[in-house]
């Protein structure tokens, strides 16, 4: 209950600060989606059916908090922690390059979803949306993933350091 | 039962169905119902972060103006360097010609406590500052913008000051442009005006004068008004010269009373027997 929590505020906060930040780094017009990429860290941990609810959940704030058509991310987004959660199952969640393979994946597909109703359904302007900002973008936040994981990874073992009692 | 049960065997499905068809709802529903959706939530969710955006443009702001404002103060700054380069030369070009020396005056900030509804009327303000700060009747009373008027009456801890806009209230003044002389005044018909101008002297609209230093009271060099209107009616001897005031009576709110004078500028000390009755201050 207290992770859940703990997640929710996160996903909300991150959502709501998104619009506010997105800009701040924004290598070639390609910013970081935090939304996506805690929406990936939660559906990861949880599964399936939280990933869905968060997914609508997150993308239906981001809807509101940009000018967005309203329900395209909440689609896009609600169908990609669908997929991510059902290939969770499948792979070997603790191997570092499937992660990121999955997430670069997802996160492409993610994009394809969101940029058609914002296309106005039309494949070639969503095709070309898509070379131009999902393609980078989807690199981008895998090496923002990494990036994450391998500090997370390198304060949590340091903090074990601190704390295991010397050997004598 | 048997729906709970499904719903149970295959949450993940019946979630993501939920969610793709609200989604798609959103997605096909009316602009208005939209706009009233999206104003209702963002108007509760996304107040924090509108604070945050709002006090990151007004701290943007903030950090322009003052910037400008620097800059502002370095030119002044260097504007007040040259202009006191200009008075100490002034001053030892007085020296040399043996004119008395116009000293600085100092002024001592005082808060409005009362304010007549209609200055024209009653033409009486109150200050917080009285007898006990060195204030006593006649002295000057100044705002950042010109002259307002004379202390009138003086208590212990506050005093009254007598406007500009009052019948009986003349101060001798100076065109700044041509240097012509004059008497400002006030009454309810004409308003604020300039006597005492001859025919043949130069006054044009939009000049402004000064208080001239002549006289017992008002030092020279502070605003009065602009001229508004120049007429010579046929069979006048004198010009009639209208002035806008320069110092806004209605919005007053900083005043400061002109509480030493030096005893060596201009025009201090002068024999009482001496003032022209165009200084008809209190």
């Amino acid at each position: 209950m207290r992770e859940t929590r703990f997640q929710l505020l996160l996903l909300v906060l991150g959502t709501i600060f998104y619009p506010v930040t997105e800009k701040w780094f924004a290598p070639w017009g390609v910013s970081v989606n935090y939304p996506f990429l805690l929406l990936f860290w939660v559906t990861i941990r949880r599964g399936r059916t939280p990933g869905t609810f968060y997914g609508f959940f997150i993308g239906l704030l981001r809807d509101l908090s940009s000018s967005t058509e309203l329900g395209a991310s909440a689609l896009a987004f609600s169908l990609t922690g669908y997929l991510i959660g059902g290939v969770r199952e499948k792979i070997d969640r603790e191997n570092v390059a499937i992660r990121l393979t999955l997430l670069a994946g997802s996160y492409l597909v993610c994009q394809a979803i969101y940029l058609m109703p914002r296309m106005d359904w039309s494949l070639p302007a969503a095709g070309a949306a898509w070379v131009r900002y999902a393609l980078p973008g989807s690199v981008l936040n895998a090496l923002v993933y990494l990036l994450t994981l391998l500090l997370v990874r390198g304060l949590s073992e340091g903090l074990a350091l601190i704390h295991e009692p010397a050997e004598h | 039962m048997p729906l709970v049960s499904l719903f149970q065997r295959h949450r993940d499905r019946v979630t993501l169905l939920a969610c793709v068809t609200m989604s798609l709802l959103l997605l096909n529903s009316s602009a208005e119902l939209k706009f009233d959706l999206a104003r209702a939530i963002g108007s509760v969710v996304f107040a924090p972060s509108d604070g945050v955006v709002k006090l990151n443009a007004h701290l943007s702001r903030l950090q322009g103006e003052n910037e400008i404002l620097r800059e502002r103060v370095m030119v002044l700054s260097d504007e007040w360097n040259r202009v006191e380069e200009y008075r100490k030369e002034a001053t030892r070009l007085r020296h040399l010609l043996e004119f008395r020396d116009a000293e600085s005056y100092h002024f001592l900030p005082a808060e409005l406590l009362s304010f007549p509804t209609n200055p024209r009327e009653n033409n009486l303000i109150r200050v917080d500052r009285g007898r006990r700060d060195g204030v006593s009747s006649g002295m000057p009373v100044v705002s950042s913008s010109g002259l307002i008027g004379a202390v009138h009456t003086v208590h212990e801890q506050e005093a009254e000051v007598q406007l500009l806009s009052s019948k009986n209230f003349a101060v001798s003044c100076r065109d700044r442009r041509s240097r012509v002389l004059g008497v400002f005044k006030w009454d309810p018909r004409r308003g604020f005006h300039v006597d005492r101008v001859d025919l043949n002297e130069d006054v044009q609209v939009g000049d402004r004068f000064m208080t001239s230093g002549l006289g017992t009271r008002f030092p020279e060099g502070f605003l009065l008004g602009t001229v508004t209107d120049v007429q010579m009616p046929p069979g006048v001897l004198r010009k009639q010269i209208l002035l806008e005031p320069s110092v806004r009576l209605q919005t007053l709110e900083d005043v400061f009373i002109v509480n030493l004078i030096s005893k060596e500028a201009p025009g201090f000390p002068l024999d009482s027997s001496i003032a022209t009755d165009e200084e008809g201050g209190p």
